[in-house]
């Protein structure tokens, strides 16, 4: 055979589908079609909107300040309430986006320069000013988490179990980040009442990492990306706690809960440019320490 | 030859975009589903399957899981079609959903994207006219891979590719050139090994 690759690529084609599969796949979305789920999961836009409403990330310029939107939060641009020590040195917190949980807590999502390691990186986190808390880890961008988030155009995701006091539908925080042209981010997840979903405000933010093994040609590199935070229930019962087997049971089902929760990313044009579950990601792995505390 | 004109060579026919009539009938087809018309459900799922499956298989290698995707993604399609502009065609909104989702199954299971796919993980697709094709493939990164069958088998722009994997589209346009270069040195080989 002498064709060129091209050719080969553009003749290339299947033998014969798979019709068991295609049958499967048929037999899946007649039974979707007839419980009305697409047009059931296209109305939580307008519940979007509303809680969209109540959760104020600023998509403000650093630098010009909204605090006065939430009372005694810090502004954008400004040092967050409580940045996170990430060692090494001195590093610059900044406040990137500012809201409130679906409780109606304030909430800022920072930066922090991490060179606590031998390379430059980013990351990101949330600040809970009025509860004096914070997340419990930062995500950093490093070179290597930059080329997978170019990769993906929507990942970094950190789900764990939210601090107490942030009220109801807050169980847990997911953060994350998303390329440039990603201009909505869609996230869907389990309630007692079945899925639900709503789009997340996103506060942009600049990476910068230099790879100190020269990985990235021991060039500096700056993404312009932008970071979120979700705030989800995971009801788990209290009594759980203590009970080996018990907590075992809820382990899997918070791992569970991640599979079901999905990330969708469109650009300005509307087109869906990635989709991911945290339960298929590494952060998926966060364990039920987090989930009970 | 300069980097950002190579050009690639595409089979005319691919090219062909559907006719008019055939567009009006897919915006009655995309209505009638958005209405939760099982018919036109399963009409979508006929009509777009082979596409989505060749995709899926040609990216990820693994037969079971190129069907997984398939399936995966002509859902997500169906259940995403309230926010769908019926101008626009299904057909290359369908296999962005089939790319990524095949770059999610091969980064959770094939190991790190920059490198070539480790050829034991999958079980191998029996379904494609060119394995040796397949295999060749298979021997590019992630990425490389990617472009390549977006860009010579899909038809998409090097600027759709390049925001898909989230680089410049001068960096796809390279990759696309690179790429397509291993793939002759690597199908030549081949040929010479099975005809010294």
């Amino acid at each position: 055979m002498n064709d060129s690759p091209e050719e080969r690529l553009s003749a290339v084609d299947l033998r014969e589908p798979s019709a068991i599969a295609r049958s499967r796949a048929i037999e899946a979305v007649r039974a979707q079609a007839k419980s009305g789920v697409s047009a059931k999961r296209s109305t939580p836009r307008f519940g979007a909107i509303a809680l969209a409403v109540g959760c104020l990330l600023a998509l403000t310029p650093p630098g010009i300040s909204v605090a006065r939107s939430v009372g005694g939060l810090v502004g954008i641009g400004d040092e967050p309430s409580d940045p996170i020590d990430l060692g090494g040195g001195p590093s610059d917190q900044a406040v990137i986006g500012v809201g409130e949980t679906p409780g109606g807590v304030p909430y800022e999502l920072a930066t922090s320069d991490g060179r606590g390691s031998d390379a430059r990186q980013t990351c990101f986190y949330l600040s809970l000013p009025t509860l004096d808390e914070r997340s419990r880890s930062a995500s950093c961008l490093t070179a290597e988490a930059l080329r997978g988030l170019r990769e993906t155009s929507i990942g970094s995701l950190y789900p764990e179990r939210a601090p107490a006091g942030l009220g109801p539908d807050a169980d847990i925080v997911l953060t994350g980040a998303a390329t440039e042209n990603v201009t909505r981010v869609l996230i869907e997840y389990p309630t007692a009442d079945g899925l639900s979903s709503r789009e997340l405000d996103l506060a942009p933010f600049q990476a910068e990492s230099q790879s100190a093994t020269g990985a990235e040609g021991g060039e500096p590199a700056a993404d312009h990306l932008k970071a979120f935070a979700a705030f989800l229930p995971f009801h788990l019962d209290p009594a759980v706690a203590g009970d080996s087997l018990a907590m075992r049971e809820a382990a899997i089902g918070y791992q569970q809960q991640l599979h079901e929760i999905s990330l969708r990313a469109y650009d300005e044009d509307g087109n869906l440019i990635a989709e991911i579950s945290p339960g298929d990601t590494q952060g998926g792995g966060t364990s039920l320490a987090l989930a009970v505390g | 030859m300069d980097q950002t004109t190579t050009v690639t060579k595409i089979d005319p026919q691919h090219l062909q975009r559907p006719s008019v009539p055939r567009r009006i009938a897919e915006a009655r087809l995309i209505r009638a589903a958005r209405a939760g018309s099982p018919d036109a459900s399963e009409e979508i799922v006929r009509r777009y399957w082979t596409e989505a499956e060749r995709t899926a298989v040609l990216i990820v290698r693994d037969q079971h899981a190129a069907e997984d995707i398939a399936q995966e993604a002509l859902l997500t399609l169906l259940e995403s079609l309230g926010r769908f502009d019926e101008r626009r065609r299904l057909g290359p909104w369908l296999n962005r959903i089939v790319v990524n989702r095949a770059i999610d199954w091969t980064r959770k299971h094939t190991g790190p994207v920059d490198q070539p796919s480790d050829r034991n993980a999958t079980a191998p697709a029996h379904s494609i006219t060119d394995p040796e094709l397949l295999d060749a493939l298979h021997r590019l990164a992630l990425p490389d891979r990617v472009a390549i069958v977006m860009r010579v088998v899909l038809s998409y722009r090097a600027v759709e590719i390049a925001e898909l994997l989230g680089e410049p589209a001068g960096t796809t346009r390279s990759r696309i050139h690179r790429a397509l270069q291993q793939l002759r040195t690597d199908l030549s080989d081949q040929e010479e090994t099975k005809h010294p």
